[in-house]
């Protein structure tokens, strides 16, 4: 047999499969390229929301726990509609003229307190489930307010007495409006004794 | 039989390389698959190159800040307790603050009691020549934020800086904390907490980036929108003198 009967070289059927192989590598590029693209997209969200959060938090700490309404009373937001319009506003009352208790919010729903001190918010007098500090949503948190743009909400969730007494166990959550992505969170212990 | 002792009129059937057609095929082919590539490699470099951009502004703008709040925090800073130290001038574009860190030299820890030791009286804001009206607004849109130590020059402090804001927090005589961006005579050593709020341009516009984004500053003003092709970030933090109010 002559060994040069088998120089035949591809045919198009077989290198039109190979060039099919060689497109799906360089369509996976473009999966790389989008998904740097989404990545990009979502640190910068964070890195956005965190330092808006971060200094929302210092307005907070810088305040006694019994000057709250002043905080969160700064400019008006638009009504909102659904279950609970508007903002809603923590009241602190000195129950024993000494320990701070966040006490109701302004659409008459009982601020949920850790009476058990477990760092988890019990349930609310109206049954409303609370999510202790890991609350997301404008109904569950304690208080929440969107961000000048819009683009942000934040979910505040007080824990009272926590991690020990007189002292408030403070968690700020930030997440995208619209968003599916878990939220970026910040816990603080507020203190109004030093 | 080796290749180059094959004799012409040999049986070699089917070796007659690629005819014009399929060449064409190939090139065509193997030119959409450049073209892909290239496309990709595009799309790659542009966002690269966006991204450094957002990075370096983002970088500019933390380096600023972060330098600004170590130096604001120490404000009023006074061991000695005879040097006049504190908030001196305080407007919505210029702060100047005074605290006794150290003595005339820069060798010392501690304070001696007076103002004129390195970076002890610092004035932060635009230079004049960029801001004539010292409203905190860079003339040109943009400019190179600065500081000035005391009988020195202003050294830069970062780069592309389209504004900044001081908004103070003045304590008053309830104890409660209100803000103004330009405090009275009065009011200035009531200070208590000052927001910053600066905004950073990027250094090259960006000609598939259309701004027309509106900023709301710590007082709740509004900077923008900016109807141009640079993207701009905003940052705005809250710093606690501690040394003030004491």
């Amino acid at each position: 047999m002559n060994k040069w009967n088998r120089e035949q070289g591809f045919t198009l059927v077989e290198a039109m499969i190979a060039l099919f192989i060689l497109m799906v590598g360089i369509m996976s590029l473009y999966t790389m390229q989008i998904a740097a693209i989404q990545g990009n997209q979502t640190s910068n969200r964070i890195t956005v929301s965190s330092a808006w959060a971060q200094n929302q938090i210092e307005g907070l700490m810088m305040k006694d726990l019994k000057e709250l309404p002043a905080v969160f009373s700064g400019p008006a937001y638009t009504a909102r509609s659904g279950a609970y319009p508007g903002k809603r506003k923590a009241q602190v009352n000195y129950s024993d003229g000494d320990i701070p208790s966040l006490d109701r919010t302004d659409d008459g729903r009982a601020f949920v307190q850790d009476t058990d001190k477990n760092g988890f918010d019990d349930t609310g007098v109206d049954a409303i489930p609370n999510f202790g500090l890991d609350a997301a949503t404008a109904a569950s948190a304690d208080w929440w307010e969107p961000s000048p743009d819009g683009r942000f909400n934040l979910y505040y969730n007080f824990a009272i007495d926590v991690p020990f007494p007189k002292v408030v166990t403070v968690r700020v959550l930030v997440q995208e409006v619209n968003s599916t992505a878990p939220p970026a969170a910040f816990t603080y212990i507020k203190d109004d004794i030093i | 039989m080796a290749m180059n002792d094959r004799k012409p009129g040999m049986n070699t059937p089917r070796n007659d390389g690629f005819t014009l057609v399929e060449l064409m095929i190939t090139v065509l082919l193997a030119s959409l698959i450049m073209a892909a590539v290239y496309t990709a490699y595009l799309s790659m470099q542009r966002s690269y190159l966006a991204q450094e951009q957002v990075s370096e502004m983002q970088q500019t703008l933390r380096a600023a800040v972060d330098m600004m709040v170590r130096e604001i925090r120490m404000a009023g800073y006074n061991p000695a307790g005879s040097a006049n130290a504190g908030i001196v001038t305080a407007t919505a574009g210029q702060l100047q603050i005074r605290k006794d860190i150290t003595n005339t030299a820069g060798t010392s820890e501690d304070g001696d009691g007076a103002l004129d030791g390195p970076n002890e009286d610092i004035t932060f804001g635009f230079a004049p020549a960029d801001d004539a009206g010292g409203d905190g607004m860079a003339d040109a849109g943009v400019a190179t934020f600065s500081q000035q130590p005391f009988a020195a020059g202003f050294q830069d402090m970062a780069e592309n800086i389209v504004a900044v804001e001081f908004n103070y927090f003045i304590e008053e005589n309830n104890g409660s904390l209100s803000s103004t961006t330009s405090p009275s005579a009065g009011q200035v050593d009531k200070i208590r907490s000052i927001q910053i709020s600066m905004l950073a341009r990027s250094d090259r516009a960006d000609p598939r980036f259309t701004g027309g984004q509106q900023f709301v500053t710590g007082s709740g003003a509004t900077w923008g929108p900016y109807p141009d092709n640079f993207r701009r970030r905003l940052m705005v933090t809250t710093v606690q003198c501690r040394n003030l109010g004491l």
